[in-house]
């Protein structure tokens, strides 16, 4: 009896491990043989970034319960980093997103020293005035151009579809490293944290230990993402790079989907990405309807899609809970 | 006699109120040390001091050997101290058992795999066993306080900090919270026990604190410190407001 | 440099006007409402309307956008607000950043990006000081009606009904709604003189600064750095802090002076998040 149950749980994992192979797969393969039009690649390479992005304010906001406000300050700082790297020093791009990664994860070294005497809202805003003051930084800075803006240059600059694999494959990476970071021991006390943090460290969880590294995993993987967006896009501006609009788009996506879940930044980026697409044939309006419907889900879905689907229905791509059984 | 725990001229509080001052006792090995008072008298703070919620303004604590005064609340719990909080606070959106696997990975420094058998007879001991796949949101209180001691037991303490665990009980209640802290007795742990229950106090504790304003007021036998005037004056014009 | 110490001092007081709502609301409300100044922007924009439309001074607009803007705050806060604080802290602050996407980008939509700005009659006028420089009339008379603002909504806390209970509201919701205090009710009548003070602080920063649908952020920024300096619920914190960040700005120059107010503001965040004034 049990272990009929047993074997039927794993058959239902080893199906849900082959559905999602199979789909990756195909991801690559239809991209790799330029199967989509250079218009699908376009769209599912920005889902893909928003995937990313999604998943790493998902990481501080659903799982240490460090809501960032600004991220946009890894976003710029990374793309800076790649129009530096290639336009300034001539270097290979790969070196730039490397590198904007790097500088990112620096950033968020650094920033924890000051930031994590806070919380709550306290450290929401500090997220955000930061980003805020690197945007007026970068704005008066002589070596990135100033206001002006800088470009990327790369010979031969790479096609769509190759940026679309970097991509592809920077958010499986991502998602990877948030489901078994989730499924380690860290993970185990994240989860605890999120729920109370005073109670998690009188069990003997390093609340600091835990924060630290979720903000520098973030903000290095929230860094090479922005730097292949700004790659695929050729130039950036401070307003662009350090701009609001890249945690409205996070947030949105997060919320959405369902914070706190592993399956919801990646619902949330389709549903933003599709929103985003099909709002663009109305100008000026979209961003006021993005607002809306992401208010309208706050107070009717407080746990987002996937997070009343797995509430409701019980189900889960990937799970990261235990049991005593096993 | 083997001590175990020292606190030596503390003074803590939280931002500008000082809730301790200069606060002294020591707790043997192997004993149940219980710690009484009037409401508002500091003894939920010394348990927040002791494992390290505040950092003490004045004075030493001292733990096994260890100087623990500055260390952080997570380093004392790996140290051996388990504790208890009066009003229970679990892992809302975590299973019974997951809340108390929590605290044998990260307080007794276990495995997942080598926790398992572990947080089992934590389950066990606290009559929670047939509950482990259940979200601990959805305990009644009574449960909530046996996921408290489950939780602390997970640890593997030396000491164990018992808050007020039969408040907010029914009498029925009580009488199963009380059976299972006599159980942690006779398994020798030590335990630093604080309760508002006088009879249960007087008769399961080897010794007694009485607590006043935020100092130690009398330490001694539970009947002779019960019977003492000065305890008697602290109580009297203060206690009835239950 | 002594005309812009006076230049400085006078922003000061529009500043703390700016951030009065703010450190109501996260004071008695505990909310951070980050759509606070994109209130402001959007009682700048209300004002021009009515003003271009009427024939009236931007100032006497004030009569039909303070009560206006008092409503709104009443009604977002017992409709949405009040309901989304059971759930915690996070949702609601969300919804707040939801919201001041909306009127922005509302705001863009109307009005287009173009500046805006209210004019006065007595625009250019100033009072020389010999040669200390000049007071500007403009600067003057709305610093005034800034401090004048702290001055009135202070009275009403202390001396009225409804203030005493949102005042002992803030300092112990369950022990007010013991006393028979409609702690809702309450947060709802903070919420609406939150933003009233947001149409008097859109009004006087539409006549000095030109304002567009994107300037609410900066508000923002400004009205959160009154709250960390000068600490939450204290009136004269609120108008010092004001003097110190209209300051910082005016001797830092436009854009150093900015960047100097988040470093200091950061700074503070982290070693004094209570504030210098705490209670």
């Amino acid at each position: 009896m049990n272990k009929t149950k047993v074997t039927k749980k794993t058959g239902k994992k080893i199906l849900r491990f082959g559905v999602l192979v199979v789909l990756i797969v195909l991801l690559y393969v239809l991209g790799l043989a330029g199967l989509f039009s250079t218009n699908a690649m376009r769209i599912l390479l920005n889902i893909a970034l928003y995937v990313t992005l999604g998943t790493m304010w998902n990481l501080m906001s659903g799982f240490t319960g460090m809501t960032s406000l600004g991220q946009q300050a890894f976003i710029g700082i990374a793309g800076y980093t790649l129009c530096v790297i290639t336009s300034t020093y001539n270097l290979p791009f790969w070196i730039g997103i490397v590198l904007g990664g790097l500088f990112s994860a620096i950033l968020a070294l650094l920033m924890s020293m000051v930031l994590f005497r806070m919380r709550g809202m306290y450290f929401a805003i500090a997220t955000w005035v930061t980003a805020e003051a690197l945007k007026t930084f970068f704005t008066s800075w002589k070596f990135v151009k100033m206001g002006a803006g800088m470009s990327v240059k790369a010979r031969p600059y790479p096609g769509v579809s190759l940026i679309y694999v970097i991509a592809l494959s920077l958010s499986i990476i991502a998602i990877l490293v948030v489901y078994s970071l989730l499924k380690s021991k860290t993970g185990l006390g994240l989860n605890a944290m999120r729920d109370d943090a005073d109670a998690a460290s009188s069990v003997g969880v390093n609340i600091f230990r835990s924060r630290l590294l979720c903000f520098v995993v973030s903000g290095f993987f929230t860094g090479i993402a922005g730097a292949i967006f700004y790659l695929n896009r050729g130039s950036i501006f401070p307003s662009g790079g350090f701009g609001t609009e890249w945690t409205v788009a996070i947030v949105f996506i997060v919320i959405i989907g369902g914070i706190g879940t592993i399956e919801g930044p990646i619902l949330g980026a389709i549903i933003y990405v599709a929103l985003s697409e099909y709002l663009s044939k109305y100008p000026g309006y979209s961003m006021i309807i993005l607002g809306f419907i992401a208010i309208v889900v706050i107070v009717a879905l407080p746990y987002g899609i996937a997070g009343t689907i797995e509430r409701k229905l019980n189900l889960t791509v990937f799970s990261t809970r235990r049991t005593l059984e096993g | 006699m083997d001590t175990l725990l020292s606190f030596k001229n503390v003074d803590a509080g939280y931002g500008r109120v000082k809730v301790l001052s200069d606060l002294n006792f020591e707790v043997y090995r192997g004993e149940v040390f219980g710690v009484i008072g009037p409401n508002g008298c500091g003894k939920t703070t010394m348990f927040n001091a002791l494992i390290g919620l505040i950092q003490p303004t004045k004075g030493e604590i001292h733990f096994d050997g260890h100087n623990i005064t500055n260390m952080s609340a997570n380093a004392r719990c790996n140290l051996g101290l388990g504790r208890t909080y009066q009003v229970p606070r679990p892992f809302e959106n975590m299973s019974v058992f997951e809340n108390v696997l929590v605290a044998a990975v990260h307080g007794a420094g276990l495995s997942e795999q080598a926790a398992r058998p572990e947080c089992q007879r934590a389950l066990e001991i606290t009559g929670l066993y047939d509950k482990h796949a259940v979200r601990s949101g959805e305990l009644t209180l009574l449960d909530r306080k046996r996921l408290e001691i489950a939780r602390a037991l997970g640890t593997a303490p030396k000491m164990l900090l018992l808050d007020e665990v039969a408040a907010g009980l029914t009498e029925a209640e009580v009488q199963d919270v009380m059976a299972l802290v006599a159980n942690l007795k006779a398994e020798g742990f030590t335990i630093i026990w604080i309760e508002h229950v006088i009879e249960t106090m007087v008769n399961s504790t080897n010794r007694l604190m009485c607590m006043s304003e935020g100092t130690d007021l009398l330490i001694g036998d539970p009947r002779e410190v019960m019977a003492s005037e000065q305890v008697e004056a602290v109580y009297l014009g203060v206690e009835e407001d239950e | 440099m002594a005309q812009q110490l006076i230049n400085g001092i006078l922003l000061g007081g529009v500043y703390a006007l700016v951030g009065v709502g703010m450190t109501m609301i996260f004071g008695i409300v505990q909310l951070t409402n980050l759509a606070h100044g994109e209130f402001i922007i959007l009682a700048a924009y209300l004002s021009s309307v009515i003003s271009v439309g009427l024939g009236l001074s931007p100032l006497l607009t004030l009569i039909i956008t303070v009560p206006l803007m008092f409503v709104i705050g009443y009604i977002l806060q017992n409709v949405l607000i009040n309901k989304l604080m059971e759930r915690g802290s996070e949702p609601a602050l969300l919804v707040t950043f939801g919201l001041s996407i909306i009127i922005q980008n509302a705001l863009l939509l109307i009005f287009s990006a173009d500046a805006n700005r209210l004019i006065v009659s007595f625009q250019a006028l100033s009072i020389p000081l010999g040669g200390m420089g000049r007071i500007p009339v403009l600067n003057l008379v709305v610093c005034l009606i800034g401090i004048a603002t702290l001055f009135v909504l202070n009275l009403f806390l202390k001396k009225t009904y409804i203030g005493r209970s949102i005042r002992a509201t803030s300092d112990d919701k369950v022990a007010a709604a013991l006393m028979g205090v409609n702690v809702k009710q309450t947060y709802g009548i903070a919420m609406g003189l939150a933003l009233a003070t947001a149409a008097i602080a859109g009004t006087m920063v539409g006549m000095i600064y030109p304002f567009y649908p994107s300037t609410g952020s900066g508000y923002l920024i400004i009205a959160f750095g009154v709250v960390v300096i000068g600490g939450m619920g204290s009136i004269t914190g609120t108008l010092v802090a004001g003097f110190i960040f209209g300051l910082a700005q005016v001797l830092g120059g436009s854009n150093y002076g900015l960047l100097i107010g988040y470093l200091v503001l950061i700074v503070m965040l982290a070693v004094r998040p209570q504030g210098l004034f705490a209670k």
